[in-house]
């Protein structure tokens, strides 16, 4: 998203720019235009009529001094007449003048002629001492333009020219930060939609507008992948269904056979042989039984089908309750498994939301892996504290280890490894549905941290 | 005692039928019998009351549950639920209708056996009918009836009595002999559910029980502390 906000400033910037330098460019060739025309038409005119009037040279008897190089000079410059008028109106000099206004002009006639046309011909004029040289050029020719204005008509005229410029400019720039807005909020659409379609979310758009064809082909991904998740949903609620329809079903059998080697088990007193033989059965039923229900509460777990049903408890409670159990359980020698119980004062006040069924499986295991793994016995410690908002539960051995693949596989995910791990597995499942971490140290230290949800 | 108490078995299943009542006989039971659908349960209930049911959940037809439901508005007996279902809900749907206790297959049989005493143990109390009364702790005796311990001293008997706390207590521990009990479970049983704090308390029982069934109170021989945990009755 912030991406997009970034494009949005670029393409802003980028327009507003391009603006400027248009601007900028339109101002040096309107310029450069202006400039040139001036230069070769008005002043054109100017600088032939003021050569010619300063050639001008009368005596004192109405006589033009050097008519041959004005007439000349009047050629040259194009002009359709010329005429010198003396101060009191007479023609002095011609050259070329149509008769019919070879004629003396009064003063009324020459303001008139002065400032705008004469007979059509556009007209300029030149003062030189006291006769003014008129000269005449072709009928359309020139665009003569006696310009008056009132002064503070003026300036309003520049003011308004200059605000309606900026004013303009402005609105040109609101309507592109708008239209470019406009966008923004249509691709911002768009890329909220597929992020949300990343985080596996379902989308749906409106198909309308000029963007309809992109929002269809959001809208058929989203529903491809919900087709797909659904299906693969399906899948995994067939499999989970199916473990715990085998699991199921294979209770009442196992209880057959849990329940006859133990009866066996007891009634063989005398016969040493087929007491042991029948001890191995019960043993081994048991961990059948442990294998199914492991694998049928892992699956679920897996899937999310176990939902957690979490209630205000003691953990010390449950922690006590299930070292007591597995030292009070039938098989167990005390004598072997020398365990060091250490609850903080903390610890021992501690009330959290959990489930406590998974949470008593959790320390089962874990407990329970050391006494399995380590048949010749060993030193098991467990301590219980809290720190800041966690509580914090470490297990640690002193026998044979736990295998340096499922220590990795527990601590940092990735392939599952080949040897039997499902005990741990659940371990950290539930763990993480409680928000919380687990992690092996060497083998030898199981550390369980889990928030505590509600401290009071 | 024991041998008197009527047990009804339903299941559905033959097999494990017959080895709940192996199990049962092999404790001591006597008097039990067996029924394969709910139809023949509610058929034996009415002739003869059974003192405690073993019920499973799933049968062709109405299940343990309805069954257990539609019965129990009718009479009053105590059921345990031996069920392959393991499941949460199920649990809490079984224990939920007023079911004694719940256990789901497969199980230990003296886990069974144990649930099955203390379901009738709780029901009875105080009936005198099966509880076992007298216990002997190295060579003191302990009379639960009456609520003391008997010390022989070199001429005659001498007779402690224990307070209302302590009986509880030891009673508890007479019935799990050789188990851990932890603090909490003590301290649950004997002050209710809002035990907390009660652990000094239970430390200054457990010192005055110490020196009724004690030689030598200061090192215990048979009421042992175990760290972190709780306390064990030894057995002999």
């Amino acid at each position: 998203m912030r991406s997009l906000i970034k494009i949005y400033l670029k393409y802003i910037g980028g327009i507003i720019g391009l603006v400027f330098f248009f601007l900028i460019v339109e101002m040096i060739v309107t310029s450069g235009i202006i400039q040139k025309v001036y230069d070769e038409g008005s002043s054109r005119y100017e600088s032939n009529i003021r050569e010619m009037g300063e050639k001008v040279a009368t005596n004192g008897k109405n006589q033009v001094e050097n008519p041959r190089e004005l007439e000349e000079m009047a050629r040259q410059a194009g002009l359709s007449f010329a005429m010198i008028l003396n101060e009191n109106g007479e023609v002095i000099w011609d050259y070329q003048l149509p008769s019919h206004l070879n004629h003396d002009y009064t003063v009324a006639e020459v303001s008139v002629l002065s400032k705008w046309y004469l007979d059509e011909y556009p007209i300029m004029t030149w003062k030189q001492g006291d006769d003014l040289l008129v000269a005449a050029y072709p009928r359309d020719s020139i665009w003569r333009y006696n310009f008056w204005q009132d002064q503070g008509a003026i300036h309003g005229i520049f003011h308004l020219i200059t605000f309606s410029f900026f004013t303009f400019l402005g609105l040109t720039f609101l309507v592109i930060i708008l239209m470019g807005y406009r966008s923004y909020r249509k691709v911002k659409v768009f890329t909220r939609a597929i992020e949300n379609l990343a985080a596996g979310k379902e989308v749906l758009l409106s198909e309308k507008g000029s963007m309809g064809e992109v929002a269809r082909s959001i809208n058929q991904t989203s529903d491809r992948l919900k087709k797909q998740m659904e299906m693969l949903n399906q899948r995994d609620e067939a499999r989970t269904q199916w473990i715990s329809g085998v699991s199921h079903d294979i209770r009442t059998p196992l209880s057959l056979v849990l329940g006859y080697s133990n009866l066996l088990e007891e009634k063989a007193e005398t016969d040493e042989q087929i007491r042991a033989e029948a001890a191995l059965i019960r043993r081994e039923s048991i961990k059948i039984r442990d294998l199914i229900e492991d694998l049928n509460l892992t699956s679920k777990l897996e899937y999310h089908m176990q939902p957690l049903r979490m209630t205000q408890v003691q953990p010390a409670k449950i922690l006590r309750q299930v070292i007591a159990d597995i030292l009070n359980s039938v098989a167990m020698d005390e004598e072997k498994y020398p365990f060091q119980v250490v609850i903080s004062g903390e610890f021992e006040k501690l009330q959290t939301e959990m489930d406590e069924r998974l949470m008593k499986r959790v320390f089962q295991n874990v407990i329970g892996n050391a006494v399995r793994h380590n048949e010749e016995g060993c030193g098991i410690q467990v301590e219980a504290k809290c720190a800041k908002d966690q509580m914090v539960i470490t297990v640690t051995d002193t026998g044979v280890g736990i295998p340096r693949e499922i220590c990795d596989y527990i601590n940092d995910g990735g392939e599952e490894p080949s040897c039997h791990v499902m005990g741990l597995r659940i371990v950290k499942q539930i763990v993480n549905a409680h928000q919380g971490e687990i992690r092996i140290e060497e083998g030898h230290r199981i550390y369980i941290c889990i928030p505590v949800q509600n401290k009071d | 005692m024991v041998e008197q108490a009527k047990i009804l078995i339903a299941d559905d299943n033959k097999e494990l039928c017959g080895m709940l009542k192996r199990i049962l006989k092999e404790e001591g039971y006597e008097n039990i019998r067996v029924a394969y659908s709910c139809q023949e349960a509610e058929k034996m209930i009415g002739q003869t009351k059974p003192d405690l049911m073993i019920l499973d959940v799933n049968f062709p037809g109405e299940d343990g549950f309805s069954f257990f439901q539609r019965i129990q508005s009718q009479i009053d007996i105590p059921v345990l639920f031996l069920s392959a279902r393991d499941g949460n809900e199920d649990r809490i749907t079984g224990l939920g209708l007023g079911a004694d206790d719940y256990m789901t297959k497969p199980f230990l049989p003296k886990e069974l056996t144990l649930r099955v005493a203390a379901i009738l143990r709780r029901t009875y109390h105080g009936q005198d009918t099966w509880e076992k009364l007298r216990y002997q702790i190295g060579d003191r005796e302990v009379d639960l009836a009456a609520g003391m311990v008997r010390i022989p001293e070199e001429e005659k008997v001498r007779e402690v009595n224990l307070t209302n706390k302590e009986f509880q207590l030891l009673k508890l521990f007479l019935e799990n002999r050789g188990r851990i009990l932890t603090f909490d479970f003590l301290s649950e049983s004997v002050w209710g559910e809002n035990y907390y704090g009660y652990e000094n308390t239970l430390m200054v029982h457990i010192r005055k029980l110490r020196e009724k069934i004690e030689e030598n109170p200061s090192k215990p021989r048979y009421l042992i502390t175990v760290k972190g945990l709780g306390y064990r009755l030894e057995k002999e």
